[in-house]
C-alpha cells in the first residue's frame, strides 16, 4: 500500500517518512538539544545564506558575463542597501543618464542585479544569460539591450531601467533572499514597459531556477516566450496570461 | 503636557504627542526608514523623560489615528472599561510602569481593559527588557477552544509541518516528528503553500483526520490561509477547529491584508457553526511590527504604537491564539538581533496586557544580523516572561516559508529548564504514548516511527483518499 498511513507499518519508516519532505525530521537528540552532526549542518546552511547576502562580487564578474555596462543604484553599500529598500530602486543619477544615453529604445532590455544574493548571480547567471539571449533570438526579438549589471538592486529599478532606456520590454534577472536549502536560487522579473508607479502587480516572475528547482535552459525559453508575449499583447502582471 | 525639555544643557522640543512618542522608541530600523526615529541617544532620553509625566487619558483624547477614518482606533476606544479609563486618566506613564510592576496579575489585567493600545505602548517604552520580563510573567491568559490554553506551569507549541508543495505524506511525517517531541499543544498549524480553496480544504480535511480520528490528539488544527479562503473551505465542508488571519493596526493596513473587522467576526462564525465541542475561542491571530509601514498604511506613527493596536483590535474577538512573527519581517524594521530581542519582548507584554493568550514566533530571516542564538537568547527570556506558546518546526528550518524559528528540541529545552508542561489532556496523551514522563521526554521521545497506525479506527477511508488523490 504506498500511502504514508501504509508505510507506518513497515520497517525503514523514519527513511520512508524522511523520503516525503525535505523539512529535517528524524534528527534524533542528545537530551533535549539536537545531535552535533545535526546541529552543525544546520549552522552551516545558515551561514551560506548569510554569507550570500554579504558576499561581495568578483569585479571582473560583470565584465566575464559580457555585460556591456555596470549600472549603481543610490545604495552605496551593504547596510545601507538592506536598511533602505527605496535606494536600491534608483539609479544614480550619472549612471541613469549613461544608460539613456547608450541605449536609445529597444525591444528588451535584459539586465542582471546581485540582489539578496550575489552567490545566486554566480551560480545561475553565466549560463542563464546566454541561453536567455539565444532564447530571445529564438522567439525573433532581435532589438535586444544589454546585459547590463545593476549593483545593489531591488526588483523596483526595474522602473529606472525601463524609463532610461526606453525599452518597452524589461528582464531583470536578480538573486532571491537565501534560504536554507539553497542560497543559489535566482528569479527573472518581467515587464511590460516599466516606468515610474509600476509595482508588483505589473510584473510576472520566474521564480527557484537553481541546481534542485528550475534549470538555467529551461527558465531562458519560458522568459523569452513570455516576454514575447508581452510585447505582441503590449501588457504584462496580473493581466498577462502567457 | 510639556513636549521641551533640556537634557545636559540641550534643548529638545517635541512635534506633538506623537513625535514624543516615536523618538521614545528604543532603537528600531523601521522607525529610521520612516524617518520618525530620535536622532540621538540624547534625544531618546529627553523624549522618554517627558513622556513619562503624560496622563494616560491623553492617548483617549489623542489616539494616533483619527478614528473618523479608522474602524481600528474606534474598536480601540468602544472597547475600553469606561469605570477603569475614568479611574488612570490622570496616571502618568512614568506612575503606570510603576503601578503596573507593583501589581499582581489580576489587578495589571484589570487596568489593561481601561488603557488604550497607545497608551499601553507608551508605557512599554519606558520599561528595561528585565521589566517586560518581570510585569508579562505576572500576567496569566486562558483560552479555551478545545482545550484550555494559558494555564499556570504551562508552556505550549504550535507545531508547524509546512511543506513546499503541501504534500499531505510529508506534512504529516512533520506531525508525527513534532508529536514525538511532545509538541502541538496549542495547535498543528500548517501555512498553506497553495493558497486555493480546494487544496486548502484538502489540507484542512488530512491533517484533521490524521489529528483527530486516527490519534485522538487532545488539540487544535488550523490552516493559515486567507481568512476568506478558510470561510469558504469550512462552507464545503472542511474541518479545523481555528481560523486564522494575519492582522494589522490601522484600517488600512487591514485593507492590504484585504480584511476588515466583520470579515473576522464571520471566520468565528464559520467554525463555530454546528459545532459544541469548541470553547469560546476560536480565532488565531498574528501580527509583526512593521507591517503597518511595509504597506505604507502607518499614519506617520512608530512601529511599536502600530502593533500595539494590533492588539487592540485582536482583543475585540476573544482569540484562542495570538503571535506576534517578530523577526520575519528583515532587516529594514528589525535590524538585528538586539531589535529582535526587544521588540519580541515588548509584543510579548502587550499582548498580555490587552488580556490575550500571547504567544511569539521568535524567528529570523537570513538577511538580517541575527542568527539561531539571538533566537534561543530570545526564548529564554520569553519563557521566563511566561510567553504562552512558541512555533515548533524541525530543527527551527521552514522549508516553506524560508525562515528560521524555534525547533522541537528548543520547546522540551525550555520546558526542562523553566519545569513548564504542555496543555494537560495533550500531556496525559503524550504519558500514555510514552513520549512524555514525569514532566519530561522519555528514552523513546523523538522517534517519529513510534506511532502505530489505524488503532483508534481500522482504517480511515477520508485519510486514505486524501493520501492518493484519484
Amino acid at each position: 500500500m504506498d500511502t504514508v498511513l501504509g508505510c507506518f507499518a513497515q520497517s525503514g519508516l523514519a527513511h520512508q517518512l524522511k523520503e516525503r519532505t525535505v523539512a529535517r525530521i528524524g534528527v534524533g537528540r542528545a537530551g533535549v538539544r539536537p545531535t552535533t552532526a545535526s546541529l552543525l549542518s544546520f549552522r552551516t546552511d545558515h551561514a551560506a545564506a548569510c554569507d550570500a547576502v554579504r558576499e561581495a562580487l568578483d569585479p571582473d564578474f560583470p565584465r566575464q558575463l559580457g555585460c556591456t555596462m555596470e549600472l549603481r543604484t543610490q545604495a552605496h553599500d551593504r547596510d545601507e542597501y538592506l536598511l533602505r529598500p527605496a535606494l536600491g530602486r534608483l539609479l544614480r543619477p550619472d549612471d541613469r543618464t549613461w544608460l539613456s544615453r547608450s541605449v536609445r529604445g529597444c525591444d528588451v532590455l535584459v539586465a542582471v542585479g546581485d540582489g539578496l544574493s550575489s552567490a545566486a548571480v554566480k551560480a545561475q547567471a553565466p549560463r542563464l544569460v546566454p541561453a536567455l539571449l539565444a532564447a530571445l533570438r529564438d522567439e525573433g526579438i532581435t532589438a535586444v539591450a544589454g546585459p547590463v549589471f545593476v549593483h545593489g538592486a531591488r526588483v523596483g529599478v526595474m522602473n529606472e531601467l525601463g524609463a532610461a532606456s526606453q525599452a518597452r520590454a524589461v528582464a531583470l534577472l536578480v538573486g532571491e533572499r537565501p534560504g536554507l536549502s539553497t542560497a543559489e536560487s535566482l528569479s527573472i522579473y518581467m515587464g511590460f514597459e516599466p516606468r515610474e508607479g509600476k509595482s508588483d502587480a505589473d510584473r510576472n516572475l520566474l521564480s527557484n531556477i537553481h541546481a534542485t528547482g528550475i534549470p538555467p535552459e529551461e527558465a531562458a525559453r519560458t522568459a523569452a516566450s513570455w516576454i514575447a508575449a508581452m510585447l505582441r499583447q503590449g501588457l504584462s502582471g496580473v493581466a498577462f496570461k502567457p | 503636557m510639556r513636549l521641551s525639555t533640556t537634557v545636559r544643557g540641550r534643548g529638545f522640543t517635541f512635534d506633538g504627542l506623537h513625535d514624543l512618542m516615536a523618538k521614545a522608541n528604543e532603537v528600531k530600523a523601521g522607525d529610521s526608514l520612516a524617518g520618525l526615529a530620535a536622532q540621538t541617544a540624547t534625544e531618546r532620553m529627553a523624549a522618554k523623560s517627558l513622556l513619562a509625566e503624560v496622563p494616560v487619558g491623553a492617548f483617549v483624547e489623542e489616539p494616533a489615528v483619527d478614528p473618523a477614518k479608522d474602524e481600528v482606533t474606534r474598536i480601540i476606544l468602544e472597547d475600553l472599561d469606561p469605570v477603569v479609563r475614568d479611574e488612570v486618566a490622570g496616571v502618568s506613564l512614568g506612575e503606570l510602569r510603576e503601578r503596573l510592576l507593583e501589581s499582581d496579575g489580576e489587578e495589571m489585567l484589570r487596568l489593561g481593559r481601561g488603557l488604550t493600545s497607545e497608551a499601553i505602548a507608551g508605557v512599554t517604552r519606558l520599561m528595561s527588557n528585565l521589566d517586560l520580563v518581570s510585569a508579562a510573567a505576572k500576567i496569566r491568559v486562558e483560552a479555551t477552544c478545545r482545550t484550555t490554553i494559558g494555564r499556570p506551569g504551562t508552556l505550549s507549541s504550535r507545531l508547524q509541518p509546512n511543506h513546499p508543495t503541501d504534500d499531505l505524506g510529508g506534512i504529516l511525517a512533520s506531525v508525527r516528528d513534532g508529536f514525538s517531541f511532545g509538541v502541538g499543544d496549542a495547535v498543528v498549524g500548517l501555512n498553506p503553500a497553495d493558497d486555493t480553496v480546494a487544496s486548502v480544504k484538502r489540507v484542512m480535511d488530512g491533517i484533521s483526520a490524521y489529528v483527530h480520528d486516527e490519534l485522538g490528539v487532545p488539540t487544535q488544527v488550523c490552516i493559515l490561509a486567507h481568512v476568506t479562503t478558510q470561510i469558504e473551505a469550512l462552507q464545503r465542508g472542511g474541518r479545523c477547529d481555528l481560523v486564522f488571519q494575519s492582522i494589522a493596526g490601522s484600517q488600512k493596513a487591514c485593507e492590504s491584508f484585504g480584511i476588515t473587522a466583520k470579515l473576522l467576526a464571520e471566520g468565528a462564525e464559520a467554525v463555530r457553526a454546528g459545532r459544541r465541542d469548541l470553547g469560546e475561542n476560536v480565532l488565531y491571530f498574528e501580527t509583526g511590527q512593521g507591517s503597518e509601514l511595509s504597506s505604507e498604511a502607518h499614519h506617520g506613527i512608530d512601529q511599536l504604537t502600530m502593533e500595539a493596536r494590533c492588539y487592540g483590535l485582536a482583543r475585540r474577538y476573544k482569540p484562542f491564539l495570538v503571535n506576534t512573527v517578530v523577526g520575519f519581517i528583515g532587516p529594514e524594521y528589525l535590524y538585528d538581533g538586539r531589535q529582535v530581542i526587544r521588540a519580541g519582548l515588548e509584543d510579548h507584554f502587550m499582548g498580555k496586557l490587552h488580556g490575550l493568550p500571547m504567544g511569539v514566533d521568535v524567528c529570523h530571516t537570513n538577511h538580517m544580523d541575527a542568527d539561531q542564538n539571538d533566537l534561543e537568547n530570545l526564548a529564554v527570556l520569553l519563557t521566563a516572561a511566561g510567553c504562552t506558546y512558541f512555533m515548533g518546526i524541525p530543527m527551527g528550518d521552514d522549508v516553506m516559508l524560508n525562515y528560521q524559528t524555534t525547533s522541537f528540541h528548543d520547546i522540551a529545552a525550555q520546558r526542562e529548564l523553566f519545569g513548564r508542561s504542555p496543555i494537560r489532556p495533550f500531556e496525559e496523551w503524550m504519558e500514555r504514548e510514552g513520549i512524555l514522563a514525569g514532566g519530561g521526554l522519555t528514552a523513546s521521545a523523538g522517534d517519529l516511527t513510534r506511532f502505530d497506525t489505524n488503532r483508534r479506527n481500522p482504517w480511515t477511508p477520508s485519510l486514505d483518499a486524501l493520501l492518493n488523490p484519484a
